[in-house]
C-alpha cells in the first residue's frame, strides 16, 4: 500500500484534538507538495458534515467511505477499538482537559504503531 | 454574463414559461432598466382569466441561443416571449430602437410566441414629449413613413388621427387615451411582414390550422397565435380586430374597434418608468396571450397524423439523423414518442401536471423498446418534475424564498426522523408552513410518491450520463433532484446528488466553473453541510484566481472567501472576546485567512488587508508557529507603514462591517491597577470629626442579598484623585510573541473627566512577563473619572482594549472620584533628620522628620518652613500634634506654636515660603519615684506634627491634604528631686523646704536658685538645698 493517511480526532467544538499523518516508509522522505499543504485537513474537515449525518443512520462505528474528493477518500472509523482504548486511557488522565489538544508522546506512539499496523502495513 | 448552465434550475421550472427581458438600445440607463426588470420580474405567476390554471413565468435577461436549441428536448428551455425595454426621445431614435428589437426577435424567432417592446421617453401615443398635442398628426405621419419599411402600423395612425378629428369633440379626455393606443397599434404587423404570412390566416380560430400552413413547424408565428388567443378571450371583437391589422385602412371603421385592437399591441410607450401605471396590466395580458398560444398547441393533435410526422432532436443529435432512412418503423416510433413527450412538456407548462404525467408515461412506453435512452431520460425527468409539482405545489403567493426557509428551519440530524415519517406516511404531506397539498386531488394518483421521485431521478441521471453532450442536462437534473431532496429534508441523499455534480465532466468556462462551485456551496449550505459549503466556496475562490484562468478576479476571490469563513468558524465581526475553548480548525482558519489577506492585498485594499492580518494574529496567535508569527508581524509592519491605518470599522462592498480588531493578547495584560496618590498627597475630607457611623436598628450582614448592582459599586475605588495631579496605572503585561515587543504607545482610555495622558513606551522582552508597565495621566478637572481600558500601538496597529472585553481582568471599568485642585506644600525643619522613627498611626503622611535632644525642662524653638510648591494658594493650615505613646497628655506642652502667627501669613501664594516657630519643651518628671539609679535613663518621645492644609477650589469643596513631620525628641533627665522635707521656721508663717537634688545629666550643671545664687553641680552629685 502506497497511500498516505491522515488521522484526526475531533472534539466537540469542531476542533481537532489529535492529528497524525501516516505515510508508508518508502515515501516518508518525499517532500510534501506545496499545493497539497493542508489539503488533507480541508478534505477531512468537509467530510465531517457527512459524518455528522451518517452516524445517525447506523449503529456501526465504521462508516465506510463517507466522502471523496478527487483522489482523497475519506474513510471513517468513528472509533477503532485500540485507538479508542488509547483515547479513553488518555482522557482519564486528570491533567487532560476534554476538547483540548492532546500532547502526549505515549499517545502519539500508540497511534503511530496502530497506523503502521493497520494502514500503511 | 451568459452562462450556459442554469444552476438555479429546480423541478418547478419545468412548468414555467421562459420570457426574455432585454435591454435594448443605448439610451436607457442601466438603472432604469434594472428598475423595470425588477418590476417585470414580480409577475411570476399569472392567473389566466377564464381558467382555473395559472401561468408560471421565469424571466431571464440573458439566454444563449444554444440553450434555446434544447427547447425541443425540454419545452421549458425555449424562450417563448420577449420583452425589450428601451428609451428614446425622437422618432428617429425609435426606429433605431425598433430595429434592434427586431434583431433580437429574429435571433429567437424559432421559439418566440409573442414579444413586446417597452419604450420610455415618449408620450403614450408615441410622440416626442416636447411636442404638444396639436402636432400629433404630423408626428403620426413621420411614424407612418418610418414604419412602412418593415411594418404597417402607419395606416392606423392616420386613421386614428382622422378619427380624433371626427369624434374628438365628444370626448376630450378619452381622445388622448385613444391616441395613446394608436401609438401602440400595429399589433403584430412587424412579425407578419417578417415571416411573410398570408393575411387570410387571420380568420382561423384554431391555431392548429396555422400550424399546418407552417409546414408542420411546431413553433408558432407569434402574431397569429397572439391574435387567436385574443379571440379565445373575446371572440366577438377578434373578428373586427383581425381584419384591421391586415388591411388597416379598411379596418378603420370606428375609433372603438381600433382602441380595442390596440390593447394587445406590441409596442408600449411611456413617458417615464414611473409613469407606466398600466405596465403590469399589459404584462399580464402579454403573458395570458402566450399562455393561450401554448394552450392552443397543447390541444393540437395534428402530430398524431402519420404523414406529418416530424422528429424532435436534441441539438447534438441533429447531425446523426441527416440522411437517415425516415421510413423505418423505429424512426416513426421515435418521432411519435418524442412528440408525445413534448406534449407532456406543454401540458406541464399549461398547468396540467396530471395530464403531463400520462403523456410522459405513454412516451416512455413508446421510446423504451427502441432504446431512445436520452429521451427516455427526458420522459422520466418530466415525470419527476410533474410529480414534484403536484406533490409540492408552489403557492402563488409564496415567495421563492419560502422553500429555503423550510429547509433552514429543519434541524440538523432530524432528517432521519423526517425520512421515517415520509416512508410510513402516504403521499399526502402537510407542511408546517401551511402549504396545502394538492396531491390529494384526483390527479394525485398518477404522481410518483416522494421516494420514487428520487429513484427516478437516479435513473434519469444514469440515462443522461451515457451522452457526453448532455452534460448540461445531467448537471441541471442533479441540481433539481437535490433541490427536491432538500424539500423532503433528506440531506444525506441530497449530498449524493451534489457529489455527482462534481464528477460530471464538462468543458465549461471558468466563470461557469466558479458558478458551479458556488451553487454547490449554496446547496450544501441549504442541507446544513456548512463545512462542505465553505470548502466549495473556497474552491470557487481559488478557481477565480487559478493560474490557468487568464483573467484573475481578485475581488471575486475575496468576496467568495469571505463567504467561506463561516464554515471554518471564523466570524470577522465577532466581538473582541475570544472564546476560551478553541473552535474550528486553526490550521485551516489560518490558511483561509491568509488567502483572504492575500486577495485583499491583490485588490489593493490595504486597509482591509491590515484589518484581516490583525484579526489573524489576534485569533490564532496561540496556534501559529514562530516563523508564521514573524511573517505576520513583518507583514503588518510593512503594510501599516505604507498607508494610514484606520481604526474605525470598515464597511465591505457586501455590507459586512469589519469592526476594529484589538490585539488584546499582544501584549497580554494580566492585571490593571489604578494606584492611589501617595498618602501625603491624598485628599481628605476637611471635617472628619463630623463623620459619624450610622448605627441604625439594623444588624450588619456580610451577605449580599439581591444586590445586583454590587458589581458597579465594586468598580468604584475607595480613594480619590486630585485634579491636576499625576495619577498612575500599573499593568502587568506578558509578551507571548517570539520577539521583543516594542509597544510604541500605551495610553489609558478614560471617560468622564478629561485626562491628560502620558503615553508609556515599554519594550517587553520576547516571551516574557509579567512585566510592570506604568501609565501616567493627569485628570484635568474634578468629577468622576472612569478608566475603561487602554490603547496600544503595536506593529503600527492601534488597538483599543476595553476592560470589559478582557476576561483575565474580570472588571468592567474603574471609577474614581477626582477632587478639585489642592495646593501642595513642602515642609522642612531646621532640625537634623531623624535616623529612624517608629511607624504608627498617621505615619504614612510623614514627609520629613526632625530629631532633637532636650534635657528635662529645656525648651527649644525651631522654625518649620512651609513652601507652596503647588499651583493653588495655600489658604488654610491647621497644625495638630499627636503621638501614639503614653505621653499624649504632655504633648500640648511639649509642642507649642502660635496659631495666629500662622494665620497671619496665609494665604500663601504658589512658590511662596512661610515659616512658623515651633517650640519644643523637654517635659519630664523631676521627681524620683524610686531609689534606684534608672533616673538617668533618657526618654524618647516620638510625635507627629500633622499639617492639614488646603486652598483654592479644593478648599471650597471641603477637601484638604495632610502631611506630617515626625519629631523624635530625646529627653534626657537633668536634675531629680530625690526627697524633700519641710522644716519649721523661725516664724510661724514660714517654713524651710529642703530638697535632695541629684544631677543625672552627666554634665556639669549650674544651678541658679533664689535669685543670684549659683551652684555648680557635677554629675551624679546629690546635694541638699535649703530654701
Amino acid at each position: 500500500m502506497s497511500a498516505n493517511y491522515y488521522f484526526v480526532i475531533v472534539g466537540h467544538h469542531d476542533n481537532p484534538i489529535f492529528e497524525m499523518e501516516y505515510s508508508p516508509t518508502s515515501r516518508a522522505n518525499e517532500p510534501k507538495k506545496e499545493d497539497h499543504r493542508h489539503l488533507n485537513q480541508f478534505v477531512a474537515h468537509e467530510a465531517l458534515d457527512l459524518v455528522d449525518e451518517q452516524m445517525w443512520t447506523t449503529n456501526n462505528m465504521y462508516l465506510k467511505i463517507v466522502d471523496k474528493f478527487n483522489e482523497w477518500i475519506g474513510k471513517l472509523l468513528l472509533s477503532q477499538v485500540q485507538m479508542d482504548e488509547a483515547y479513553i486511557k488518555h482522557a482519564m488522565n486528570p491533567f487532560y482537559e476534554i476538547n483540548k489538544p492532546i500532547v502526549s508522546p505515549a499517545f502519539e506512539k500508540k497511534a503511530q504503531f496502530l497506523g503502521r499496523k493497520y494502514l500503511t502495513g | 454574463m451568459s452562462s450556459i448552465i442554469d444552476y438555479g434550475q429546480s423541478a418547478g421550472d419545468h412548468q414555467t414559461i421562459l420570457l426574455l427581458v432585454r435591454h435594448t438600445g443605448s439610451q436607457l440607463s442601466a438603472k432604469k432598466f434594472t428598475k423595470t426588470w425588477e418590476r417585470v420580474k414580480k409577475h411570476t405567476c399569472v392567473s389566466v382569466p377564464g381558467q382555473s390554471r395559472s401561468a408560471w413565468i421565469k424571466y431571464k435577461r440573458f439566454y444563449p441561443a444554444e440553450n434555446n436549441e434544447w427547447g425541443d428536448f425540454q419545452a421549458h428551455r425555449k424562450a417563448l416571449g420577449l420583452i425589450c425595454v428601451g428609451e428614446c426621445n425622437s422618432r428617429a431614435q425609435f426606429d433605431e430602437l425598433f430595429n434592434s428589437y427586431k434583431k433580437v426577435k429574429e435571433e429567437y424567432a424559432g421559439s418566440l410566441y409573442n414579444s413586446r417592446l417597452i419604450v420610455f421617453g415618449l408620450n403614450r401615443d408615441g410622440t416626442a414629449i416636447e411636442i404638444s398635442d396639436g402636432n400629433c398628426a404630423q408626428d403620426g405621419q413621420v411614424k407612418t413613413e418610418s414604419e412602412q419599411t418593415g411594418t404597417s402600423i402607419c395606416g392606423e395612425e392616420d386613421e386614428k388621427d382622422a378619427s380624433e378629428g371626427v369624434g374628438g369633440s365628444e370626448e376630450g379626455m378619452v381622445s388622448s387615451t385613444h391616441s395613446e393606443d394608436s401609438g401602440v397599434t400595429s399589433d403584430a404587423s412587424p412579425t407578419e411582414s417578417m415571416l411573410d404570412q398570408t393575411p387570410t390566416l387571420q380568420e382561423t380560430q384554431k391555431p392548429a390550422k396555422s400550424d399546418e400552413n407552417d409546414g408542420g413547424q411546431i413553433t408558432f408565428i407569434s402574431t397569429k397565435s397572439k391574435r387567436t388567443s385574443k379571440k379565445d378571450v373575446s371572440n366577438s371583437k377578434a373578428e373586427t380586430a383581425t381584419t384591421s391589422s391586415v388591411k388597416k385602412k379598411a379596418a378603420s371603421t370606428s375609433s372603438n374597434s381600433i382602441s380595442k385592437d390596440a390593447t394587445g399591441a406590441e409596442v408600449a410607450f411611456y413617458p417615464s418608468e414611473n409613469d407606466a401605471t398600466d405596465l403590469d396590466d399589459k404584462l399580464r395580458e402579454f403573458i395570458t396571450s402566450i399562455f393561450y398560444v401554448l394552450e392552443g398547441k397543447r390541444l393540437d393533435r395534428s402530430f398524431e397524423r402519420q404523414d406529418r410526422m416530424q422528429l424532435l432532436c436534441a441539438p447534438f443529435e441533429k447531425k446523426d439523423y441527416v440522411g437517415l432512412d425516415t421510413d423505418t418503423k423505429s424512426f416513426k416510433k421515435k418521432c411519435q414518442g418524442r412528440l408525445r413527450k413534448h406534449l407532456g412538456d406543454l401540458c406541464l407548462q399549461a398547468g396540467l401536471p396530471g395530464e403531463a404525467i400520462l403523456h410522459y408515461q405513454t412516451a416512455m412506453d413508446i421510446l423504451r423498446p427502441i432504446n431512445d435512452t436520452l429521451w427516455v431520460g427526458g420522459c422520466i425527468e418530466g415525470l419527476c418534475s410533474a410529480s414534484v409539482i403536484m406533490t409540492y405545489p408552489r403557492n402563488s403567493s409564496a415567495l421563492p424564498g419560502l422553500r429555503r426557509n423550510l429547509s433552514l428551519s429543519t434541524k440538523r440530524g432530524s432528517s432521519m426522523m423526517n425520512e421515517a415519517k415520509l416512508r410510513t406516511g402516504s403521499i399526502k404531506h402537510s407542511f408546517s408552513n401551511g402549504l396545502d397539498d394538492l396531491a390529494n386531488s384526483g390527479e394525485g394518483k398518477t404522481a410518483l410518491n416522494p421516494d420514487d421521485i428520487i429513484e427516478k431521478y437516479r435513473e434519469v441521471l444514469s440515462h443522461y450520463s451515457k451522452f457526453k453532450h448532455a452534460g448540461i442536462i445531467e448537471m441541471e437534473a442533479s441540481l433539481k433532484a437535490c433541490r427536491v431532496l432538500i424539500v423532503q429534508s433528506k440531506y444525506l441523499q441530497a449530498s449524493d446528488f451534489l457529489q455527482n455534480v462534481i464528477y460530471i465532466n464538462l468543458r465549461i468556462s471558468d466563470e461557469d466553473t466558479i458558478n458551479r462551485y458556488c451553487t454547490l456551496s449554496q446547496l450544501y449550505c441549504d442541507i446544513g453541510f456548512h463545512r462542505k459549503a465553505a470548502f466549495f466556496k473556497r474552491i470557487a475562490a481559488m478557481q477565480s484566481v487559478a493560474p490557468q484562468n487568464p483573467k484573475h478576479n481578485w475581488a471575486q476571490c475575496y468576496a467568495l472567501l469571505l463567504q467561506a469563513l463561516e464554515g471554518y468558524n471564523i466570524a470577522l465581526d465577532q466581538g473582541p472576546k475570544i472564546h476560551d475553548e478553541q473552535s474550528g480548525w486553526p490550521v485551516l482558519q489560518a490558511r483561509v485567512l491568509n488567502e483572504l489577506i492575500f486577495s485583499a492585498r491583490k485588490m489593493g485594499n490595504v486597509a482591509v488587508a491590515v484589518r484581516h492580518t490583525t484579526f489573524l494574529l489576534h485569533l490564532l496567535q496561540p496556534y501559529l508557529s514562530v516563523t508564521e508569527l514573524r511573517e505576520i508581524t513583518s507583514t503588518l509592519q510593512q503594510l501599516s507603514s505604507r498607508s494610514e491605518v484606520v481604526s474605525q470599522s470598515l464597511a465591505l462592498d457586501n455590507g459586512l462591517i469589519l469592526p476594529p480588531v484589538a490585539l488584546s493578547n499582544i501584549p497580554y495584560v494580566k492585571s490593571f491597577k489604578l494606584m492611589p496618590l501617595r498618602p501625603h498627597l491624598q485628599p481628605k475630607k476637611l471635617d472628619c470629626s463630623t463623620e459619624k457611623v450610622d448605627t441604625g436598628p439594623f444588624i450588619f450582614t456580610p451577605l449580599l442579598l439581591g444586590q445586583t448592582d454590587s458589581q458597579d459599586n465594586m468598580n468604584k475605588v475607595d480613594f480619590n484623585l486630585v485634579a491636576g495631579d499625576l495619577c498612575e496605572v500599573q499593568l502587568m503585561v506578558v509578551n507571548p510573541m517570539p520577539d521583543e515587543l516594542n509597544i510604541t504607545q500605551m495610553v489609558l482610555l478614560t471617560e468622564g473627566v478629561e485626562m491628560e495622558g502620558y503615553p508609556a513606551n515599554p519594550i517587553i522582552p520576547a516571551q516574557s512577563g509579567p512585566c510592570l508597565v506604568k501609565i501616567l495621566g493627569r485628570p484635568k478637572s474634578a468629577g468622576d473619572l472612569a478608566l475603561n481600558g487602554y490603547q496600544t500601538h503595536v506593529f503600527g496597529i492601534k488597538s483599543t482594549n476595553k476592560l470589559r472585553d478582557l476576561p483575565a481582568l474580570s472588571m468592567k471599568e474603574l471609577v474614581v472620584s477626582v477632587t478639585p485642585e489642592l495646593p501642595q506644600i513642602q515642609v522642612s525643619t531646621e532640625l537634623p533628620k531623624a535616623a529612624s522613627f517608629l511607624s504608627g498611626q498617621d505615619s504614612v503622611y510623614v514627609v520629613t522628620s526632625g530629631a532633637a535632644v532636650l534635657y528635662t525642662g529645656q525648651s527649644l524653638e525651631c522654625l518649620v518652613k512651609v513652601q507652596n510648591t503647588g499651583l493653588q494658594p495655600l489658604e488654610l493650615l491647621n497644625v495638630h500634634v499627636n503621638c501614639n505613646s503614653a505621653e499624649k497628655d504632655d504633648l500640648k506642652e511639649m509642642f507649642t506654636w502660635n496659631h495666629d502667627n500662622i494665620c497671619s501669613q496665609l494665604p500663601l501664594q504658589p512658590n511662596g515660603i512661610m515659616g512658623f516657630g515651633l517650640c519644643l519643651y523637654g517635659m519630664g518628671d523631676f521627681l524620683s519615684h524610686t531609689e534606684s539609679q534608672d533616673n538617668s535613663e533618657p526618654r524618647c518621645v516620638e510625635s507627629l506634627l500633622r499639617l492639614d492644609y488646603s486652598g483654592g477650589p479644593g478648599l471650597q469643596a471641603g477637601y484638604c491634604r495632610r502631611c506630617a513631620i515626625n519629631f523624635t525628641v530625646d529627653i534626657h533627665p537633668s536634675v531629680v528631686f530625690l526627697s524633700w522635707e519641710s522644716l519649721p521656721s523661725h516664724s510661724c508663717d514660714h517654713c524651710y523646704l529642703m530638697f535632695d537634688l541629684q544631677n543625672v545629666s552627666g554634665q556639669e550643671l549650674h544651678l541658679v536658685y533664689n535669685t543670684n545664687q549659683t551652684l555648680i553641680f557635677t554629675p551624679n552629685q546629690v546635694r541638699r538645698y535649703v530654701r
